[in-house]
C-alpha cells in the first residue's frame, strides 16, 4: 500500500494554479524527495497532504484513507517557515504539540525529555523559546514533528540553518525513522542530500509534475553520459564541440556531458595531446543537479 | 473536543500568568477599596444622622418659609435636616457666635439670609464644615429660591398659591427624572448602570484586542502552520475564543467576589477605621450580575470573532491598527450612546438601540441596570445578537482559515470576499 496517493490534485489561486493535475504515489517505508525550483508548488502540495489546504480538484489519500481528523495524527510535519511560541518554555512547547498530536500529556513530556536529551538540549528545557538560538529552535521543531512517532514524516527543507554537526544529527534520526518503517517526504533544494537519502523523487515546476519515479531508475535512464575529470593543466583540452555537450566546472574538477553516441576516449586523447595531467577519469550517471537544471530550464524554454 | 480543550488550556494558562492580567484583575478591587476607605474618612457621619442647621435671617421675612420648604421637599437621597434655630435680624455678635458653633462642630451649618436677598441685590450664604452638610447645598438653594420667589410674588399681589403650584410642577419635572420611571428604582441604579456599561465596554475592547493579538502572534511566529497541521482551523479558533472568554470571566469572578466581600464588610470596616462614619450603600442585584455575564458573552463572542478575523488578515502591527479601528469604533459607538439610554431608558430610540445587534450587549445591560425592561425586549435583543454572532463567526472563521496562511499585503475587501469562496 502507498503511504500517500495524490490523484489529479489541483489547487487554484486567483491569478494562477499553484498545483495542477498532480498525481504520484509514495511507497510505504521509502524516502521520497519532492524537488523543484522556488514557486514550483512544493509547499502547496505538502500543505494539501497535511490538510492545511484542501485541493480544489482531485483527491489525497494517506495510508489508503481520505484525509480526516484521524489521519492528521499519522503525520508529523516540519514546515519550511519556522517558529514557535516565543514565551513558552521548550519542554512546555513539546508537551503541548505532542498532546495536540494525540499523545497523553505525561507521555508527551516523557518523550520530549528523551529527545531533548538526545539532541543536546536537556539543559535548556526550561528556557523560553525566545532565549534559544535559531538552530536550537529548529531542533525543537524537528522533535515536535516526530515526537508522536508518526508513520509519515514530512520535512520541508529540514537542513537549512543547521550547522554540519546538527545536520548530521538530524540526518541520523531520519535514517533511524526509516529503519523503523516510517515513510519520509523530504522537500529540498539540496540535490546532494536527495541523492544520498531518497529512494524516489518527484520533480515539479510551475505546479506541474515534470518527472517522477525511482531515483536509480531515473538516473539509469539517462545512461552513463557524463565524465568526471580531475586534472592539472590547460583546460583547453575540453574544446571538443563534437563530443562534449556541456561543461560543469568546479575548478580542478569538471563534469562533462557527452553528446549522444560520443566516445569518451576522445577526451582522454585530447588531454594527453594537451599535456594535461589526469588524476581522475570516471564515467558516471548524470548528477541529479544536471537532470534538475535540464528538466526545469527545458520546460522554461 | 480534546484538541479544543488543549488549545483552551494552553491559552488560558499562558494568559492568566501574564502581569497584565494580574494587574488588571487587582486594579478594580484596589480602586474600590481606596474609594471606600476615602469615603469613610471624608464623611462626617452616617447619612441617617441629622444635619443641624441654624438660619440667621436678616430680612426677618424668609426664615420660616425656607424651613418649611426644606423640610417638606426633602428628597430620599438627602440627609434628615433639623433647623435648630431661626434668628431674625441677628446682630454681628450673634452671627459670630453661630459661626463659632459650626467651627466647634456643635451644629453642622449656618444659613445666612442677608438684607437685599429678596430684591436680588445680595446672595445667601451657607457655611458648613462636614461633607454631609455640604450635600445640603442644593436643597438649601432650592428652598431659598422658593421662599424668595413666593415672597416676591406676594409683594406684587399676585395669587401666590396658584403660582406656587406652577413652580412645584416645574420643579418635579426638572429635579429627578429617573425616579419616576419605576417603583423599584434605587438611588444607586444610575451609578450601577454606568459602572456595568463601562465594565462591558472596557472588557469587550480589551479582550477583543487580546484575541486579535493572539491570532497575530501565531501568524507572525509561524506557529500557525504546525497548529493547523494538527487541528482544524475552526477548532483552533473556537478554543482560542473560548479561552480568552474564560479568562475574562475569571476576571469578572475575582472582581465580583472581592468587591462583594468589600462592600459586605464595609460597615464593619468603617467601625474599625472611623466609628460612626457613613458607608456608601451600593448593592448589585444577583439578577443584574447574571445579565451582565450573559450580555458580556453575547457581545464578546461577536466581537472576538471579528477581532480574530482582523488578526488573521494582517501581518504587521501597522496593518493591525488600521483593521481593528472600525471594530473598536463600533464598540465606542455603544459608549457614545450611553447618554441616550441614561436620559430615558424607555424612549423608542433607547428601545431600538438596545435591541440592535452589535449595540445590544452594552446598551441592553445599561437598561437592565436602571430598571426592568419588558421581557420580550430582552429576549429579542438576545436572539438577534445570537443570530448575528452565528453569522459573523461563520464568515470570520472562513476569513481566518485563509488569512492565517497568507503573508504580505493586507487583502482588499474584494479579495476578502473571494476568500469566502475558497474551499
Amino acid at each position: 500500500m502507498d503511504a500517500v496517493t495524490l490523484e489529479q490534485v489541483t489547487k487554484r489561486y486567483d491569478s494562477f494554479d499553484a498545483v495542477s493535475g498532480l498525481s504520484f504515489g509514495i511507497k510505504e517505508g521509502s524516502v521520497f524527495g519532492l524537488l523543484g525550483p522556488n514557486g514550483a508548488g512544493k509547499t502547496t502540495t505538502l500543505r494539501m497532504i497535511v490538510r492545511i489546504l484542501l485541493p480544489d480538484e482531485g483527491s489525497v489519500r494517506v495510508f489508503g484513507q481520505p484525509l480526516s481528523d484521524r489521519t492528521q495524527d499519522l503525520i508529523g510535519y516540519l514546515p519550511e517557515e519556522r517558529g514557535l511560541y516565543r514565551r513558552m518554555r521548550a519542554l512546555e512547547v513539546l508537551r503541548f504539540l505532542g498532546a495536540l498530536k494525540g499523545l497523553p500529556e505525561a507521555e508527551a513530556e516523557r518523550r520530549a525529555l528523551e529527545w531533548l536529551e538526545r539532541l543536546g538540549l536537556a539543559t535548556r528545557m526550561n528556557d523560553e523559546v525566545n532565549d534559544l538560538s535559531r538552530g536550537m529552535q529548529q531542533k525543537i521543531q524537528f522533535i515536535a514533528a516526530i515526537i508522536h512517532k508518526p508513520p509519515l514524516v514530512i520535512l520541508d527543507e529540514p537542513f537549512t540553518g543547521l550547522d554540519p554537526v546538527n545536520a548530521q544529527v538530524v540526518k541520523d534520526v531520519m535514517l533511524e525513522l526509516r529503519k523503523d518503517g516510517a515513510t519520509i517526504i523530504l522537500s529540498t533544494h539540496r540535490m546532494d542530500q536527495v541523492e544520498q537519502m531518497c529512494d524516489s523523487i518527484c520533480l515539479m515546476n510551475k505546479g506541474h509534475k515534470i518527472l517522477d519515479g525511482d531515483l536509480k531508475a531515473i538516473k539509469k535512464s539517462y545512461g552513463t553520459n557524463t565524465v568526471r575529470v580531475e586534472f592539472v593543466g590547460n583546460p583547453a583540452f575540453m574544446q571538443l564541440p563534437d563530443v562534449i555537450e556541456r561543461v560543469n566546472s568546479f575548478g580542478e574538477m569538471v563534469e562533462l556531458r557527452l553528446r549522444p553516441g560520443a566516445d569518451a576516449q576522445q577526451i582522454l586523447r585530447s588531454a594527453i595531446d594537451h599535456r594535461v595531467e589526469i588524476r581522475r577519469f570516471e564515467l558516471i550517471e548524470p548528477p541529479l543537479n544536471d537532470i534538475f537544471i535540464e528538466k526545469v530550464s527545458g520546460r522554461d524554454a | 473536543m480534546r484538541k479544543i480543550w488543549l488549545i483552551f488550556k494552553r491559552e488560558y494558562v499562558t494568559r492568566v500568568r501574564t502581569k497584565a492580567f494580574i494587574l488588571g484583575t487587582l486594579a478594580l478591587p484596589v480602586l474600590s477599596m481606596t474609594i471606600l476607605v476615602v469615603s469613610i474618612f471624608l464623611s462626617g457621619g452616617r447619612y441617617g444622622s441629622t444635619v443641624k442647621i441654624a438660619i440667621l435671617d436678616q430680612t426677618g421675612e424668609l426664615g420660616g418659609a425656607v424651613e418649611t420648604s426644606l423640610i417638606r421637599n426633602r428628597e430620599k437621597s438627602q440627609p434628615d435636616v433639623e433647623i435648630v434655630q431661626i434668628v431674625e435680624r441677628p446682630t454681628a455678635s450673634v452671627e459670630a457666635y453661630f459661626k463659632s458653633r459650626v467651627a466647634g462642630g456643635e451644629i453642622d451649618g449656618v444659613l445666612l439670609l442677608p438684607v437685599g436677598l429678596i430684591e436680588g441685590t445680595a446672595d445667601a450664604e451657607f457655611q458648613a464644615k462636614k461633607l454631609s452638610a455640604m450635600a445640603m447645598l442644593g436643597p438649601i438653594e432650592r428652598a431659598v429660591s422658593n421662599a424668595v420667589i413666593s415672597r416676591r410674588l406676594s409683594e406684587e399681589g399676585k395669587h401666590s398659591g396658584a403660582m406656587k403650584d406652577v413652580f412645584r410642577l416645574a420643579k418635579i419635572q426638572l429635579v429627578n427624572p429617573t425616579s419616576q420611571n419605576s417603583d423599584d428604582s434605587d438611588e444607586n441604579n444610575f451609578a450601577i448602570a454606568i459602572i456595568a456599561g463601562m465594565v462591558l465596554y472596557m472588557t469587550l475592547i480589551v479582550y477583543g484586542m487580546s484575541t486579535m493579538r493572539s491570532v497575530m502572534e501565531e501568524k507572525s511566529t509561524r506557529m500557525i502552520e504546525i497548529l493547523v497541521s494538527s487541528i482544524r482551523p475552526f477548532d483552533l479558533l473556537a478554543g482560542k475564543i473560548l479561552s480568552v472568554g474564560a479568562v475574562a470571566l475569571t476576571q469578572y469572578l475575582v472582581w465580583a467576589v472581592t468587591i462583594g466581600v468589600l462592600f459586605a464588610s464595609a460597615a464593619g470596616l468603617a467601625d474599625v477605621l472611623r466609628p460612626g462614619a457613613a458607608t456608601p450603600n451600593i448593592s448589585i442585584s444577583p439578577t443584574l450580575l447574571i445579565y451582565l455575564v450573559v450580555f458580556f458573552l453575547a457581545g464578546y463572542f461577536l466581537y472576538a470573532a471579528l477581532y480574530a478575523a482582523a488578526g488573521a488578515i494582517v501581518s504587521t502591527d501597522e496593518e493591525a491598527h488600521q483593521v481593528q479601528m472600525p471594530l473598536t469604533l463600533l464598540i465606542v459607538c455603544s459608549f457614545l450612546l450611553f447618554n441616550v439610554i441614561l436620559n430615558n431608558p424607555n424612549s423608542t430610540l433607547s428601545v431600538v438601540l438596545s435591541i440592535t445587534p452589535f449595540l445590544s450587549p452594552i446598551l441592553m445591560t445599561l437598561r437592565l441596570a436602571m430598571q426592568t425592561p419588558p421581557a420580550w425586549q430582552i429576549v429579542l435583543a438576545l436572539i438577534l445578537s445570537i443570530v448575528t454572532t452565528i453569522y459573523v463567526i461563520r464568515v470570520s472563521a472562513r476569513i481566518y482559515r485563509v488569512g492565517i496562511l497568507m503573508y504580505g499585503k493586507k487583502p482588499s475587501i474584494k479579495e476578502l470576499r473571494r476568500w469566502l469562496r475558497y474551499s
